[in-house]
């Protein structure tokens, strides 16, 4: 099949001539309509840009062209609703409980659909068709293999090295295959999302980079991280156009360094702590009542930990994606999504995790604030191209493993 | 018939087209905008369910899609057609308030009860059948998982012969196919304990024995961890863990929140929970067990009472935190117990330094030749593990027969000096009495000068 060229001819300023290019296809406008807009019946919606050499027409002595305004960025905007959202949460948590759990695939997708469906980017939203009964069965699998592991690894020690070996080399075909899912039931103005299904890549992602961090005794992680963003990113594709990733490293380590920093903080308090109260009680060991503070402190440093190098590393990475030339741009402040997060964290926990959809909303809704995409022209240039099937088994193994493809 | 309007996009690029739809009387779906044009049959479209106020997306045949936002007039002609009914009725439970609410509290009552009675249900079940080899083979393990808390016990084959007899006292009659088998520890930590382990075994503790525990308190022991072994205890604990794990996964939707911390500390005390209730029916079984064979039910009792005073202090903690329950619960089981014979029981906690090894002092060849006879006293110290220290001589007969005597006390061995359970150091003093036999001696070379 063919496709066209991905990369969409630059933009470029008219001459500056009193000539009407009238049969050049006029800058800023896509490829595929002609400018001639009688001819075929299919008038080009406004570009985003206005068309300079309409204001020529008329001029007699050359006149400076106007320079286009900068293009606009356009905002992500999230429609969900808490209200109903929980609504929609708690009847399909109920239903899944009555079900024995079968309903969860319904349950998912349900809940996928409306998260996804409530994104809106440059005027429409997102679809999700994932059918539920290929979730179902990878659910299936993946509870049946559960179960075996825990029971025969509990009395046969080798089968559990066993799984685990047989689980990280797995891996790569677990990733493609969860991420290719999500991908392909993903649609966006009737074209879906593909992820490119390149196993060695992965392979030498998810293995060899991997082993590198064992190697390292740890130092390679944050450039690991890096590693399996960019292969994350740069798989996808939507419709011809390639998504591109050219963040570096550092901003990665500085992260997680201060990360780490973090959580060694918190380890430090809550060891004085523990020190201080065993000796007030004469050197006895504490019994497990005394050692939660400790747990709360530590606890608690490691959401700290763990939404800081989120929000870091959240702005590095989409300021250094594009969709083609489309660039994203992200604006998320640490101090906000922390302080978000933690609010998020009380409210479940004293609504006996009934909050739980209130506080998805909120995520969702300050994430998309958070992000947008400038276009650099417009991106309805972007053409289908044929597209490959996911599996399910792959994506109910992900959730095991706590893949997260986030859009 | 009724229309809509939305955006029609052909599946070939992001470009899209407003457009009108219609749905005609006549089962036909019409879509016009400038430069579409479709007319399609309803059979051959189909469309997203309705969720929320999502917009509502039209799949026609082949590639192109229509986004609409107008839920109503879609809901309108799949009522008519008798279409997507399942979620229809799901929408409409969604947006009724009383249905979030009355589900709130359902949710969480379901959820309480599928936690707390799921797993032991299940595991109970499954336990049944599992095959006894696995269970063998899961004893090994169990015991290699252990070894680090215990070392070699000490025990004499007396002290081994009396538990042993006590399982068979139990046993007598009709003994379970595979017979359970001991086996004897020393716990460093120096608690007094015995665990029923898969595989029909029971791990008796050196402390337990030396606790004192009398003959039918040890009986009323063995009979409890024989009703964990009965009732397949140890297997049922593992896969409690598991179901646990698996229906919280359920719910949350992922296993990656299990990993985060926030999940675990309920679980751990989930899982405690369960225990007790184990423990219990062991407690029962013990009960049944020992009225079988004639042992009074008195003897558990007075063995908890003695256990509880052997806990160092900071120890006793909260019920909660523990496996077991409450001693006063587990006595009230066993029809109580008197203060007499709680008082009985407590003194037992008392008792002197008892003999283990005495070795035989060296009468050496010349102090015999010499006729040396007499008595040597010893003064030494019985430590809390039960060795000599600081032994010295208090008065002798001879000077040459000390050197003798002092070496043989060195290597004596005692069960240590107990105070309210405790092991503690006492003082001590023993003659060594030397005195010639009328044997005659063995021929021996003579010795060179």
């Amino acid at each position: 099949m063919s496709h066209a060229d991905p990369v969409p001819p630059l933009p470029s300023l008219p001459p500056p001539t009193g000539n009407v290019p009238s049969a050049n296809p006029p800058p800023f406008a896509p490829v595929v309509s002609c400018s001639d807009a009688a001819a075929d019946g299919a008038p080009a919606p406004p570009p985003p840009l206005p068309e300079p050499a309409a204001a020529l027409e008329s001029a007699a002595a050359p006149a400076p062209p106007i320079p286009p305004p900068p293009p606009a960025p356009e905002p992500f905007r999230f429609h969900g609703r808490a209200d109903e959202y929980f609504r929609i949460w708690i009847v399909n948590t109920l239903l899944t409980l009555l079900t024995g759990g079968l309903f969860l695939a319904w349950a998912k997708v349900r809940k996928r659909r409306y998260l996804r469906g409530c994104t809106q980017v440059l005027g429409h939203r997102f679809d999700y068709r994932a059918n539920p009964v290929r979730l179902l069965v990878g659910h299936g699998v993946m509870a049946v293999l559960f179960l075996g592991y825990s029971l025969f690894g509990a009395v046969y020690p080798v089968v559990r090295y066993g799984v685990i070996a047989v689980a990280v080399v797995l891996l790569p075909w677990i990733v493609v295959r969860s991420l290719s899912f999500n991908a392909y039931n993903t649609q966006y103005r009737g074209l879906r999302f593909r992820f490119h299904p390149s196993f060695s890549a992965a392979a030498l992602v998810y293995l060899l980079e991997a082993a590198l961090i064992v190697i390292t005794l740890g130092l390679y992680y944050p450039a690991w991280m890096r590693s399996k963003r960019r292969y994350v990113i740069t798989q996808h594709r939507l419709g011809d156009a390639y998504f591109r990733f050219d963040g570096n490293t550092g901003p990665f380590y500085v992260a997680y360094f201060v990360g780490g920093a973090i959580v060694f903080c918190a380890l430090l308090i809550g060891g004085v702590f523990l020190f201080w109260r065993a000796s007030s009680n004469g050197g006895q060991q504490p019994d497990l009542l005394a050692m939660i503070p400790f747990f709360v402190v530590y606890g608690l440093g490691l959401l700290i930990s763990r939404h800081f190098v989120h929000a870091q590393l959240f702005n590095h990475v989409w300021n250094h994606t594009r969709l083609d030339d489309h660039q994203f741009q992200a604006s998320m402040k640490t101090g906000e999504w922390l302080k978000l997060q933690l609010v998020n964290l009380g409210a479940i926990a004293l609504s006996l995790g009934l909050l739980y959809p209130w506080a998805v909303v909120r995520a969702h809704r300050y994430t998309a604030s958070c992000l947008a995409i400038l276009p650099a022209g417009s991106v309805e240039t972007i053409a289908r191209v044929g597209s490959s099937r996911g599996s399910a088994t792959g994506d109910s193994a992900a959730e095991f493993v706590g893949l997260d493809f986030g859009l | 018939m009724s229309t809509a309007t939305g955006t029609f996009f052909d599946g070939q690029s992001l470009r899209g087209q407003a457009v009108a739809l219609e749905f005609t009387a006549d089962r036909r779906l019409v879509v016009t905008g400038d430069g579409v044009a479709h007319d399609v049959g309803f059979d051959a479209v189909r469309f997203s369910d309705r969720l929320g106020d999502v917009p509502r997306f039209v799949y026609l045949p082949g590639d192109a899609i229509i986004e609409t936002p107008d839920n109503a007039a879609i809901d309108e002609v799949l009522a008519a057609e008798g279409r997507s009914r399942a979620a229809g009725l799901i929408h409409f439970l969604e947006t009724q308030r009383i249905v979030a609410t009355v589900g709130c509290f359902v949710v969480v009552a379901v959820l309480a009860a599928v936690l707390r009675f799921g797993p032991p249900h299940l595991a109970r079940i499954v336990a049944d059948r599992v095959p006894t080899s696995i269970d063998a083979q899961a004893g090994q393990i169990a015991l290699a998982t252990l070894d680090p808390y215990f070392g070699p016990s000490a025990l004499t084959p007396a002290e081994k012969e009396r538990v042993e007899r006590q399982l068979q006292r139990l046993l007598a009659g009709a003994p379970p196919a595979p017979r359970p088998r001991l086996e004897f520890r020393s716990m460093h930590s120096g608690l007094p304990n015995a665990f029923a382990l898969p595989g029909n075994t029971i791990l008796v503790t050196d402390q337990l024995v030396r606790l004192p525990a009398r003959d039918d308190e040890l009986a009323a022991v063995l009979a409890h961890e024989l009703g964990h072994l009965e009732k397949r205890h140890g297997i049922q604990s593992m896969l409690r863990g598991s179901f646990t794990l698996l229906i919280v996964s359920a719910i949350t939707g992922d296993l990656s929140t299990l990993t985060s911390f926030a999940a675990s500390v309920p679980l751990t005390i989930l899982t405690k929970g369960y225990a007790r209730d184990l423990e219990r029916e062991a407690d029962r079984h013990a009960h049944d067990l020992l009225r079988a064979r004639g042992i009074t039910l008195e003897h558990f009792s007075t063995l908890l009472v003695k256990l509880e005073a052997a806990l160092p202090k900071g120890m006793r903690h909260s019920n909660y935190m523990s496996t077991h329950p409450s001693n006063e619960e587990r006595i009230a089981t066993f029809g109580g117990l008197s203060p007499e014979a709680r008082t009985a029981a407590l003194a037992d906690g008392e008792s002197s330094p008892v003999p283990l090894t005495q070795t035989r002092p060296h009468y050496s060849f010349l102090a015999r030749r010499k006729k040396l006879e007499g008595e040597v006293v010893v003064g030494f110290t019985i430590d809390i593990h039960g060795r000599v220290q600081n032994a010295s001589v208090v008065r002798s007969a001879h000077p040459e027969l000390e050197p003798a005597a002092l070496s043989a006390v060195r290597q004596w061995t005692f069960l240590p000096q107990r105070k309210g359970f405790q092991p503690v150091a006492a003082n001590m003093q023993v003659p060594i009495v030397f005195q010639l036999d009328e044997q005659p001696e063995p021929p021996h070379p003579a010795p060179r000068e």
